[in-house]
């Protein structure tokens, strides 16, 4: 074969990774095609029996889960009317990617469901206009369908119509049972007013300023976002569809719930969810997405009851044969525009330029692969026609350095909203990789985000990243109260640097002192610090879910880790220091030995146990009795051998405190 | 004029998702025709006598007969739970006792549902709950001897309201099932098999360990005690008589085969043959060998007749849960197992 026809061409097969159920994409109906049934069939079945059903999908990592939710989206939301005019849609589609803290999970799913029903279809209708204009259909006497129905309510001169007044709200009221504020504020959604402030308000983002609450016509909440809130939203949302439209809950990456890899509980919490969603309403089709190489972990950590409603029916993403691997890459090759006319002249090979020997060493004796396996194989025979040379394996060290640092820029341009999610997930998987000694404990109240314990010591972390006052005052109020319930433990707030405390909410600032005379600390991250979290989280999250790969085997979780850890970035080291630092007390922070191992540690920044006991000139067994009863100042990775380093580095810990000056 | 009064009604009726009263047909109408009640109510009353449309409960009228639609709405129903009351039928599908129990009766004259009853109120189910029972009986004995409290534990999460008094009534009306006796603290329990003597034995094993214990000091080892033992009892070694039966860890990778396929279709959540089966449930469930169960799980892998599914990152699992996955001659970890799709 002659590489120089494919020179310069794009590989076809550069794209591994389906990141997205609402991406478009090339499809192959034949792969996955009886998965593909039985999610029709659970969704044909909430449609004529009324009630809820549930299907458990299994599969590798790169087996086609997202692909699959992808068809599913394709096949439920562009279903031409029965005349063929307009696409009308069959259910309401939602795409719930887990990577988010388990304890905000409703949160999570509400902010999800809100972007979703306000996804713009390309003919530029959005999921809640369809919905609509399905519901309207229903309901109507003189039989006019759904189509018309949409036709009407995107024309702008039926904006200030009278009829939106008179069957909107009564039936926002009656049918849907919806409350008085999401009333108001589904009706400008609909009917296309205050569209921003609105989607805002039912993302749950608290940002909103008083005259804008007021031009929605609602009131503020002082309580701010809470789980029971943000579940109550959901289901009220359920409520708007008919069990003619249902509501498919597509819950992609559960795995990435996990914090370590023995963390039971946001199985658990994921499992109370679906249940949850199962028995409150009666048109929603549950679709949850899990890895093989989890699901005796996942049966093991959620109640049974709870699996019967998540896992109805239950199918598995095979590993694919050598047939289905054909028409996956000839699927991909036919969607190459530049290889078109090549390809042309070898209609009898529907693989050329590739030679189908060459997969064989694909399906030695397992009988499968994945496909992103065989893609990612398909792209390295084509690159090796392109130059003639297989293309040489990266280093993953190399590639996780780029990866973190792209990542981390990304994350600089995101919102002190987004920054909260990031906080509240980053934080645990944080606690983890440079957490040594410490250990996070249960969650043992709504307000604190994260408890870590070592010894006797206690530290209780809460987010305080409330944009409106009287939110934020009502949260110290009540950490005000747990405090005083739980004097032994440390308080620590976190609240994003950008963030601020008005001048006028005076409220609010006596609350933060009279918590920070009782010994509560606050914790103000820059945007840098921030970003830095952002990368950490998706990076592991992406690499729990076999997502994360350069081309070839995935990079797992651990590897991540061992690799984080080794790199250290000095500012989420120290911000940790910070964290954890509030439980030391003067005394412990003056100890004679601990100044020598500071002082080694401030000159060589990361050093072995050994080492720095030579160093110092003490004993190994003194230097780590004194690191055990630091736990707030030195970090430790567990060997061997056992790294030590210390949590605050003088050059940011003097900087971050000219800052708070 | 009448006929396409008629029609129009037909057409309401054939259009909505539920049976609809008087007021609501003449306002479904009202775009297309104006009728007084009394009229309407002459024109159902006509076409419900002609069989051309039906009367629902709750003076409501649909032009499909409830004979045909209630029993597929409850069989629906009894799909998804094991076994309902007519109370809950009716509460779910909002339609009167009157028409549920006629739609029931019916269903179980056709052996399409059965009826249970553990206590006063009568339960409908799809399974015929004797048969059913035995099903479920074999299937949890298949796994080793269980007692009577788990056994009729297990049945209650499927039948509710199994007591133990049914089950002793079941299995006595069956062969195959072999109650073990009990002796000590061994209980009575239930099993496809012969009892395994091992449980037994405890006692007399203690009391063999002591007197081990006590000719120790003269070099008396456990192995000359066992063939004292055997001489005491009559036995000789060799005998066939000492070996009843292979155990399984001793069975060929052919062998195990089809007991493996069976042991992935037992895990399976009844009716659902694409459910992947956990390796290390598999391989706890069958007690074979483990170089057997490794041989036969890669063998029925490359005959097509199950998919493997690997684990990415075995290498961050402890060694004990490594050593309970199946790995393949390039060091592929396999952690799921599933029949492969019907192509």
């Amino acid at each position: 074969m002659n590489g120089k026809p494919l020179a310069g061409m794009s590989n076809p097969f550069r794209q591994t990774i389906v990141r997205d159920a609402w991406e478009s994409l090339a499809d192959v109906p034949e792969i996955h095609a009886q998965a593909f049934e039985t999610c029709c069939g659970a969704f044909e079945n909430v449609r004529t029996s009324r009630h809820c059903d549930s299907v458990l999908l299994h599969g590798g990592a790169g087996s086609g889960k997202t692909h699959l939710l992808n068809r599913l989206r394709r096949h439920w939301t562009s279903s031409r009317e029965q005349d063929g005019s307009e696409p009308m849609s069959r259910c309401v589609f939602l795409y719930c990617r887990l990577q988010t803290n388990p304890h905000r999970l409703w949160q999570h799913l509400r902010k999800t469901f809100v972007e979703d029903l306000l996804h713009r279809f390309p003919d530029g209708t959005t999921q809640l206009q369809r919905l609509v204009a399905c519901r309207f259909a229903e309901g109507d006497g003189k039989g006019r369908p759904a189509a018309k129905w949409l036709g009407w309510i995107r024309n702008p001169a039926n904006r200030d119509h009278g009829g939106w007044n008179r069957i909107l709200l009564p039936w926002l009221e009656r049918e849907a049972r919806i409350g008085f504020s999401l009333q108001r504020v589904l009706y400008h959604l609909i009917t296309g007013r205050h569209v921003i402030e609105a989607g805002a308000w039912l993302k749950g983002e608290d940002r909103l300023p008083e005259d804008a609450l007021d031009v929605l016509g609602i009131r503020g909440n002082d309580e701010g976002q809470t789980e029971d809130g943000a579940r109550e939203v959901v289901l009220s949302l359920c409520r708007l569809a008919s069990p003619l439209m249902p509501v498919a809950f597509c819950f992609d990456q559960i795995e990435a719930l996990q914090t370590s890899r023995d963390d039971e509980e946001s199985f658990f919490l994921f499992g109370q969810m679906g249940s949850s969603l199962f028995n409150s309403s009666n048109n929603a089709l549950l679709i949850s997405c899990i890895q093989s190489s989890v699901m005796d972990h996942f049966k093991r950590a959620i109640r049974e009851a709870d699996y019967d409603r998540i896992a109805q029916r239950t199918e598995t993403l095979d590993p694919l044969d050598e047939k289905s691997a054909h028409l996956l890459i000839a699927g991909r090759l036919d969607l190459s525009r530049e290889l078109a006319p090549l390809r042309a002249g070898h209609a009898q090979k529907p693989l050329w330029p590739i030679n189908p020997r060459d997969l064989d060493p694909l399906f030695s004796l397992s009988g499968g692969q994945t496909a992103r396996k065989i893609i990612g194989f398909a792209g390295g025979l084509f690159s090796k026609l392109q130059t003639g040379e297989a293309p040489r394996p990266g280093d993953p060290m190399e590639f996780l350095s780029k990866e973190f640092d792209r990542r981390r820029d990304m994350a600089m341009g995101q919102d002190e909203a987004e920054s909260d999610m990031s906080l509240a997930h980053g934080l645990p998987l944080l606690a983890e990789i440079v957490g040594g000694h410490w250990r996070k404990e249960r969650q043992p109240d709504k307000d604190i985000d994260l408890l870590l314990s070592h010894g006797k010591k206690r530290v209780a972390v809460s987010l305080c990243n409330q944009q409106n006052m009287r939110s934020l005052a009502a949260r110290l109020k009540r950490l005000e109260g747990w405090h005083s319930r739980n004097k032994d433990a440390k308080l620590v707030l976190i609240r994003d640097r950008r963030l601020p405390i008005s001048k006028t909410a005076t409220a609010t600032r006596n609350r933060l002192e009279s918590l920070e005379e009782k010994g509560a600390r606050q914790c103000r991250p820059d945007l840098d610090t921030l970003a830095a979290l952002q990368a950490l989280r998706s990076l592991i999250s992406d690499a729990r879910s076999g997502d994360l790969h350069d081309g070839g085997d995935p990079i797992g979780p651990q590897t991540v880790q061992e690799w984080l850890s080794g790199i250290l970035d000095s500012r989420l080291t120290a911000f940790f220091g910070e964290i954890v630092g509030a439980s030391e007390t003067q005394e412990e922070a003056d100890s004679e030995v601990m100044s020598m191992i500071l002082d080694v540690l401030k000159r060589h920044r990361v050093m072995t146990l050994e080492k720095l006991a030579e160093q110092a000139g003490q004993p190994v067994a003194l230097v780590e009795e004194t690191l055990k009863e630091h736990p707030g100042r030195i970090g430790r990775l567990q060997g061997p051998p056992v790294v030590l380093f210390d949590y605050r580095p003088a050059e940011l810990l003097s900087s971050g405190e000219e800052d708070r000056e | 004029m009448t006929d396409e009064k008629q029609e129009a009604i037909k057409r309401v009726l054939h259009d909505s998702q539920t049976p609809k009263s008087m007021p609501q047909i003449r306002k479904d109408l009202s775009g297309r025709l104006r009728l007084t009640s009394k009229e309407l109510a002459g024109l159902l009353q006509e076409m419900a006598g002609a069989g051309r449309i039906f009367e629902w409960p709750r003076r409501t009228y649909w032009d499909r007969d409830p004979r045909h639609v209630v029993p597929p709405r409850i069989l629906e129903l009894l799909d998804k739970s094991p076994a309902v009351t007519p109370a809950k039928i009716k509460a779910a599908l909002k339609l009167p006792l009157q028409l549920i129990h006629t739609a029931l009766e019916d269903l179980v004259r056709k052996g399409r549902a059965h009826i249970w009853q553990p206590g006063k109120t009568p339960l409908y189910s799809r399974l015929d709950p004797s048969t059913a029972a035995l099903d479920m009986i074999k299937s949890a004995l298949a796994d080793g001897p269980m007692t009577e409290k788990d056994l009729v534990s297990r049945l209650r999460k499927r039948l509710p309201g199994y007591q133990a008094k049914h089950f002793r009534d079941h299995v006595s009306h069956v062969d195959g099932i072999l109650e073990h006796p009990r002796q000590g603290k061994v209980k009575t329990r239930y099993g496809l098999k012969p009892p395994e003597p091992g449980p037994y034995l405890s006692k007399a094993a203690q009391e063999i360990l002591l007197i081990h214990k006590l000719l120790s000091p003269f070099h008396v080892s456990l192995e000359a005690i066992h063939d004292a033992l055997g001489r005491e009892l009559g036995l000789e070694h060799g005998k066939k008589g000492l070996v009843p039966e292979r155990p399984r860890a001793e069975r060929t990778s052919r062998e195990a085969e089809p007991l493996i396929l069976e042991g992935i279709h037992r895990l399976q959540p009844p009716g659902q043959r694409r459910a992947l089966v956990s390796i290390r449930e598999l391989r706890r469930s069958l007690s074979l060998g483990k170089r057997v169960f490794d041989e036969a799980v890669l063998s029925l892998a490359l005959q097509r007749k199950v998919a493997l599914h690997h684990h990415d990152f075995p290498t961050g699992l402890p060694q004990d849960e490594r050593d309970e996955l199946v790995r393949d001659e390039q060091g592929t970890y396999y952690v799921g197992i599933v029949p492969r799709e019907a192509s």
